[in-house]
């Protein structure tokens, strides 16, 4: 018998039956492209298995470990840029510094007049299509909290946590979508669950429920959440320059 | 996908703190090797965003391969982290017309070290992935959805019941489907 792919997969999958097990094993015995197709197969199912059964885990680990891995490859770029200068004629000279100071200008406006909200409430997301999931409303939800587009988030995060409540995850993403959709009471009420955990989550939790404060103007609640923030976390660092603007 | 057996090192310590997701670790590890890798990278023919990337997936690998248990130290972290960008690297050259222009014979001459076997798997399994990856990218996107969901251990009757189409249909579309991307991997690998 001539054994395919489907063959190999039932196999591995252990949906043979003992018959067809048994012969199975015994052309594998002495069939080394059929010995080379398992093994490929297998480690193909491996790769599968692995992103269905811990998804949520490898986004959280991503969900840390890029923003660092962009400070640091950020930094090494930005030095590096410095020779081509050499290249540059007298005119170019000229223009290039009427760039810069047009940017540095709007730098300057920029950072003058953004909310700091839209500075540190957001979410360093991992967009669900990215890890294979087919859960369709994360797969939006992901791709509209990573566009900032809260309003378009608010009812997909609003399905996404009646599924499941205890979803930590959701909590946070429903917490943020309410957030700066300026539901700032029921915002709390989702976040508090995360910071009462022992996730990831909480450093952002926590400086987010800072965040709901300070566009309440409720300065004391926003200092107290801001010391709750874990130290050593870059949301730590954050709250400690929202402690400086209130201050 | 390959197990690694080991005799336990100190920096072990590294690989929970890097399971745990704790900030302060991968911080380390990039404050202490962002720039060796860049440095690796871009004196082997390499650009700066290439080492981006390679560090990436470095770390990604590692995390994934001692999520499964798969993974014990028997180096230094920082040594083994870097047989595993070196041996990644090498993967790149070897198939990318850069191949053969840079010294990546000094890193092999470590890589191939029976010690740092580990990194090796590790940086296998990765290239792997990234190929069934690559590949089944190319497919249509039926055939994606297909094979994502029957490589599942998952009855196929519930499988065929969530997309919506026969068992037959789903059987006939599995094989189709998943030796066509078969025949398009081992393509890739020769």
């Amino acid at each position: 018998m001539e054994y395919t792919t489907y063959h190999i997969t039932e196999y591995l999958a252990h949906r043979l039956s003992g018959e067809e097990k048994a012969a199975f094993e015994k052309e594998l015995e002495i069939n080394a492209a059929l010995q080379a197709d398992v093994a490929l197969c297998r480690q193909l199912m491996e790769i599968e298995s692995y992103e269905n059964t811990h998804a949520d885990k490898l986004t959280a680990f991503k969900n840390v470990a890029i923003p660092i891995h962009n400070t640091y490859f950020g930094t090494i770029h930005n030095k590096k840029e410095k020779p081509v200068a050499k290249m540059v004629t007298m005119r170019k000279w000229v223009l290039a510094a009427a760039a810069i100071f047009a940017i540095a200008l709007l730098g300057i406006q920029f950072f003058k007049t953004q909310d700091m909200l839209s500075r540190y409430g957001n979410l360093d997301i991992v967009e669900a299509t990215e890890r294979g999931t087919d859960n369709n409303i994360l797969s939006q939800l992901t791709h509209e909290l990573k566009d900032k587009n809260y309003a378009e988030a608010l009812p997909l995060a609003k399905k996404y946590v009646n599924a499941d409540t205890s979803n930590i995850t959701a909590q946070l993403y429903y917490g943020t979508a309410l957030l700066h959709n300026k539901k700032y009471t029921d915002s709390r009420y989702w976040l508090e669950k995360v910071a009462a955990t022992q996730s990831l989550y909480v450093p952002k939790a926590c400086l987010l429920i800072a965040l709901s404060y300070y566009k309440e103007k409720n300065t004391d609640s926003c200092i107290a959440w801001i010391k709750k923030i874990p130290a050593g976390s870059v949301e730590a660092d954050q709250g400690k320059l929202l402690l400086d603007k209130i201050e | 996908m390959n197990t690694v057996t080991t005799i336990p090192h100190s920096d072990n310590a590294i690989l929970q703190g890097l399971l745990q997701h704790d900030s302060r670790i991968i911080n380390g590890i990039y404050e202490r090797m962002a720039r060796k890798v860049q440095f690796f990278i871009t004196e082997n023919n390499g650009l700066e965003e290439e080492a981006g990337d390679i560090f990436q997936e470095t770390l990604i690998d590692i995390y994934k391969m001692a999520d499964q248990g798969k993974l014990v130290l028997t180096c230094p972290f920082d040594a083994f982290f870097m047989m595993v960008v070196k041996r990644k690297w090498y993967n790149v050259l070897k198939s990318s017309s850069r191949k053969g222009v840079t010294n990546n014979d000094a890193a092999l001459s470590v890589i191939e070290e029976d010690s740092f076997r580990d990194a090796e798997i590790i940086a296998e399994n990765g290239y792997k992935e990234k190929v069934y990856r690559q590949e089944l990218q190319k497919l249509s996107d039926r055939c994606q959805e297909v094979i994502k969901a029957t490589l599942q251990k998952k009855p196929q009757e519930e499988i065929a019941t969530a997309l919506g189409v026969s068992y037959s249909y789903l059987r006939k579309k599995k094989s189709e489907c998943l030796d066509q991307l078969i025949i398009n991997i081992k393509k890739v690998y020769r």
